[in-house]
């Protein structure tokens, strides 16, 4: 189903599911794959260790108290970054959704499929800084959640992500995924140090591109006085005479995203905000088959 | 080029749009809310000079279609190659004047003259505007007419015996083109070029009207003539009945040869002369019995036939009373005297009609039914109240004011007394009109727009008449000057007794007709009405011209010659047709030339379907080249390279 179609569902929980759950069966592929805790080794035990982990077994054959160690709970921890700017709080259509609607139903509905694979998913939103943020964990507890926080979060600030990022690089001591969704309207260069930075952390780094169609195609106008609403800049524009040089200075782009973040093995996909969901969801799952 | 709706052409004001547009249009775009504002700054500073090219380019294709839509509309046509022309208003100046009547060849100038302008006419078509101005007869009335009509119009001109004022014809001609909202306008002068028919006014046609002109005349050399050019009864002064007296008559020859001349009167020759060239003969005229005189002064034939006779007419009659009352100057006093010597004034008798000179209103007590007075104002500014109260008592209407000095003015008047020509005055009183008579006052002279002779008529029929100046050197002329007498002679004779006067009058000069005048009698015979302008303007035959009352019975005859200046036949030379026409002057010279000169903005195919041709290839260029800036939306908007991520 198309954004417009899916807006008028309910709200983000009852969205997510049903994209995922379309997304899935469209798939054929069973969601709880590899959905397992398993044992690893055992440990002597220590004063503050949960007595829920003593290996009673082994007490009884050395009298010495073990404590079980599994491997990690889940797969994968993943980490998604939701630009919260104004910017993205913009639609160019009203029939359509923001690039944040967009945005927080992605990032509800990849937070289904990673916990229910059994990955941990945490989140960040952030403008200029980190406003909000969810720790990484698994379980049904932690998607609703991350349903609170992301139905709070409101448009505004203006975007620098490459702070958030840092911040985020240095949070997060154990190397997971990160997912950065947002328009991207940025500073380019001191974005991609930041999502160099996180790849030289460990992070594998997945962007989403969220492009309005209206950023795509200027507007039907000769001419037009266009303002910036995250930074109130304006700049006349006689829109017939640019409007294919617009269209191929936004291809280029978003070109020179995917060539400059491709080498870095950053994975890069742009979302038009008027496509399904699931578009955006086949390129996580190539991701994650990626990372097994 | 030419257009054919060339109000069209303001629609061209519209070429300002796009220029408006583009350079104003900026200021009033919509707002909007743009987020991808970055993308927008690298499209401009990437494409600056590609999109300013375009936008240049995008300005000149829609100014170039707009010039061309405009261009269509007004119907631009080419100008060669075709046989029709755009609509014209047409003035075609006919030479008719006295000059035109002599014959060149086998025929008349005149005859050649209407063959040229009907040639010019045959390639007029029904949307012209055409006037016909015949030179000779300017007081005609000018209408428009299409081209049928005025080819009837020529056809049906005659001769005049006027004087041709080409000038004055071509002045004629620009403002009843000036009056024509047509695409083009221009004069035919057709005319013999008399280089007298031009005075050297200002120019009188602007530069840049077209004036196509028939000269044939330039290369032929001025052909001969000899005619008579005045004619003079007595001096100026018309004999009385028995006296003899003696006819003055003026030649002009081009060769240098005596003119023999004969003078006629009852159709019988009574006396003939010869007269040197530029000089004068007198012959003897017989003693006329009571009444008036008609007659004729001749010379011997040749091609111009019009100047070949004077006419002249007088009335005999016997001298006319005087009486002086009070002290009138000496200037008068000896005036009177000569005519007095001269018989031509006799003592007043108490049953005598004449004249009362009323010296500072002094006498004005004896006006009455069948007196006439003429009064002059004393030089003593002193003595005017007392003048004043004696013009009240006689019942006269003027009444004299302050004593008004100035340099020398001449008097001027459309009734202006022929001796009273080329007076200058420099003193008078102010004549203030007091009341309203029942005649209305006539103005026969004006000073400097003051009246200085003014006649009219009491309740009880004394006629009156008024200097405004004592007839004394130090405030007027005439004392001093020959016309004196002839003045006094006018009061006594014509004025005081009878309402007519002899001497000669130009042809197409308006005739006066006297008070009791109810009709005129032309020289043809031909009876007209005297209307209540009481002028007969067309006096374009020559001869003598009767004026008749009610009874029939003769009030007073004129005499109309040709004008003086219409025996001189040399053509204007081409190197004054600058100043002497003005305008654009195409000379034609031959008369198979005429109808390919007239008419030279020639309609040739019309343009609007090339224009409007070329206004939608310029649209295509201008939608292809907008489109590029526009451009084609493509089947899927969404394919940016990079729309799949890494695999």
């Amino acid at each position: 189903m198309d954004p417009a179609t899916l807006s008028n569902l309910g709200g983000i929980e009852l969205i997510a599911r049903e994209v995922v759950e379309g997304f899935l069966m469209g798939l054929h592929r069973s969601p709880h794959r590899g959905f397992s805790a398993e044992f690893a080794e055992l440990r002597a035990y220590q004063p503050g260790d949960d007595l829920r982990y003593i290996d009673w077994r082994m007490y009884g054959r050395s009298d010495r108290y073990y404590v079980k160690q599994f491997e990690e709970e889940t797969n994968l921890r993943a980490h998604i970054l939701l630009d919260i700017s104004h910017s993205m709080g913009w639609s160019s259509d009203p029939a359509l959704p923001t690039k944040l609607w967009y945005a927080q139903h992605l990032a509800a509905s990849l937070a289904l499929i990673l916990l229910r694979q059994g990955d941990s998913v945490g989140l960040a939103a952030f403008h200029d800084r980190v406003v909000d943020r969810v720790h990484a964990r698994g379980g049904r507890r932690q998607w609703y959640e991350l349903l609170k926080r992301i139905q709070r979060l409101e448009a505004g600030g203006k975007t620098s992500p490459e702070g958030a990022l840092r911040e985020v690089a240095i949070r997060l001591r154990r190397a997971g995924l990160v997912i950065l969704l947002s328009d991207l309207l940025v500073a380019p260069e001191e974005t991609r140090t930041a999502l160099k930075f996180l790849r030289h952390h460990g992070h594998e780094v997945l962007v989403f591109h969220l492009v309005d169609p209206g950023e795509r195609e200027l507007p039907a106008a000769s001419e037009a006085l266009f303002y910036d609403p995250e930074t109130g800049e304006e700049l006349t524009v006689s829109v017939a005479d640019i409007r294919s040089e617009y269209r191929e200075a936004v291809d280029e782009a978003l070109t020179e995203w995917e060539r400059s973040l491709r080498p870095q093995g950053i994975d890069y996909q742009v979302v038009d905000t008027d496509r399904p969901l699931s578009l955006a969801l086949r390129g996580y799952l190539r991701k994650r088959e990626r990372l097994g | 080029m030419g257009v054919l709706q060339p109000w069209f052409l303001v629609a061209g004001a519209a070429v300002a749009i796009p220029l408006v547009l583009h350079l104003f249009h900026r200021n009033r775009a919509r707002r909007m809310a743009f987020p991808a504002l970055r993308y927008l700054r690298r499209t401009e500073r990437d494409h600056a000079r590609q999109i300013r090219f375009r936008q240049l380019l995008l300005l000149l294709l829609r100014t170039a279609i707009l010039i061309l839509l405009v261009l269509a509309g007004a119907r631009l046509f080419l100008e060669a190659g075709g046989t029709r022309h755009p609509p014209t208003a047409l003035v075609v100046i006919l030479d008719n004047s006295a000059s035109s009547s002599r014959v060149v060849g086998e025929g008349r100038v005149l005859d050649q003259l209407k063959e040229v302008a009907l040639a010019g006419l045959e390639r007029a078509q029904p949307d012209d505007r055409v006037w016909v101005l015949p030179a000779g007869q300017p007081w005609l009335p000018a209408v428009p007419v299409g081209p049928e009509e005025a080819r009837a119009l020529v056809r049906d001109v005659g001769p005049s015996a006027a004087a041709g004022d080409l000038s004055a014809s071509l002045r004629r001609a620009r403002e009843l083109l000036a009056t024509a909202d047509l695409p083009r306008k221009e004069v035919h002068l057709v005319s013999d070029l008399q280089a007298s028919a031009f005075d050297d006014g200002d120019t009188p046609l602007h530069t840049g009207e077209e004036v196509v002109v028939w000269d044939p005349w330039t290369e032929t050399s001025p052909p001969p003539n000899r005619g008579l050019t005045a004619v003079e009864v007595g001096g100026g002064l018309p004999p009385l009945m028995g006296q003899r007296t003696r006819i003055t008559v003026e030649a002009r020859a081009s060769d240098s040869t005596e003119v023999p001349v004969r003078l006629l009167l009852d159709e019988r020759i009574r006396a003939a002369g010869t007269v040197p060239p530029e000089g004068q003969a007198s012959l003897l005229l017989p003693a006329p019995s009571s009444g008036w005189v008609q007659g004729r002064v001749e010379a011997d034939p040749d091609a111009f036939r019009l100047d070949d006779v004077r006419h002249f007419a007088f009335q005999a009659r016997p001298a006319p009373g005087l009486e002086v009352v009070g002290n009138p100057g000496p200037f008068v006093q000896e005036g009177i005297a000569v005519l007095r010597e001269a018989g031509r004034l006799a003592p007043m008798g108490s049953s005598m009609s004449g004249l009362t000179v009323a010296t500072a209103g002094e006498g004005l007590a004896t006006l009455g039914e069948g007196r006439a007075t003429l009064v002059l104002p004393p030089s003593d500014p002193a003595v005017i109240p007392a003048l004043n109260r004696r013009l009240a008592a006689a019942g006269i209407p003027w009444r004299y004011g302050a004593l008004q000095a100035s340099g020398a003015v001449t008097l001027a008047g459309r009734l202006l007394p022929e001796p009273l020509e080329g007076v200058t005055a420099s003193r008078w009183y102010g004549l203030e009109l007091e009341g309203a008579p029942e005649a209305p006052p006539r103005t026969l002279a004006r000073a400097d727009a003051d009246p200085w002779a003014v006649e009219g008529q009491t309740s009880d029929g004394g006629r009156y008449l008024l200097l405004a100046s004592p007839l004394d050197p130090a405030s007027v002329s005439l004392p001093v000057s020959t016309r004196m007498v002839r003045f006094l002679d006018w009061v006594s004779g014509a004025w005081a007794v009878s309402s007519g006067g002899p001497g000669e009058v130009d042809a197409g000069r308006p005739l006066t007709a006297p008070r009791q005048a109810t009709r005129v009698l032309r020289p043809d015979g031909t009876p007209e009405e005297v209307d209540g302008t009481r002028s007969l303007l067309s006096t374009d035959q020559v001869g003598v011209y009767a004026f008749l009352d009610a009874d029939s019975a003769v009030v007073e005859l004129q005499a109309v010659n040709v004008p003086a200046r219409e025996t001189l036949l040399a053509s204007l030379p081409r190197s004054e047709w600058s100043t002497r026409l003005g305008g654009t002057a195409t000379p034609v010279e031959r008369l198979e030339r005429w109808p390919d000169r007239v008419f030279r903005v020639r309609q040739g195919p019309e343009l609007w379907l090339p224009l409007l041709l070329a206004a939608l290839l310029l649209l295509g260029i201008e939608s292809l080249v907008a489109a590029g800036g526009r451009g084609v939306r493509r089947t899927s908007p969404r394919s940016p390279a990079p729309s799949h991520g890494a695999s």
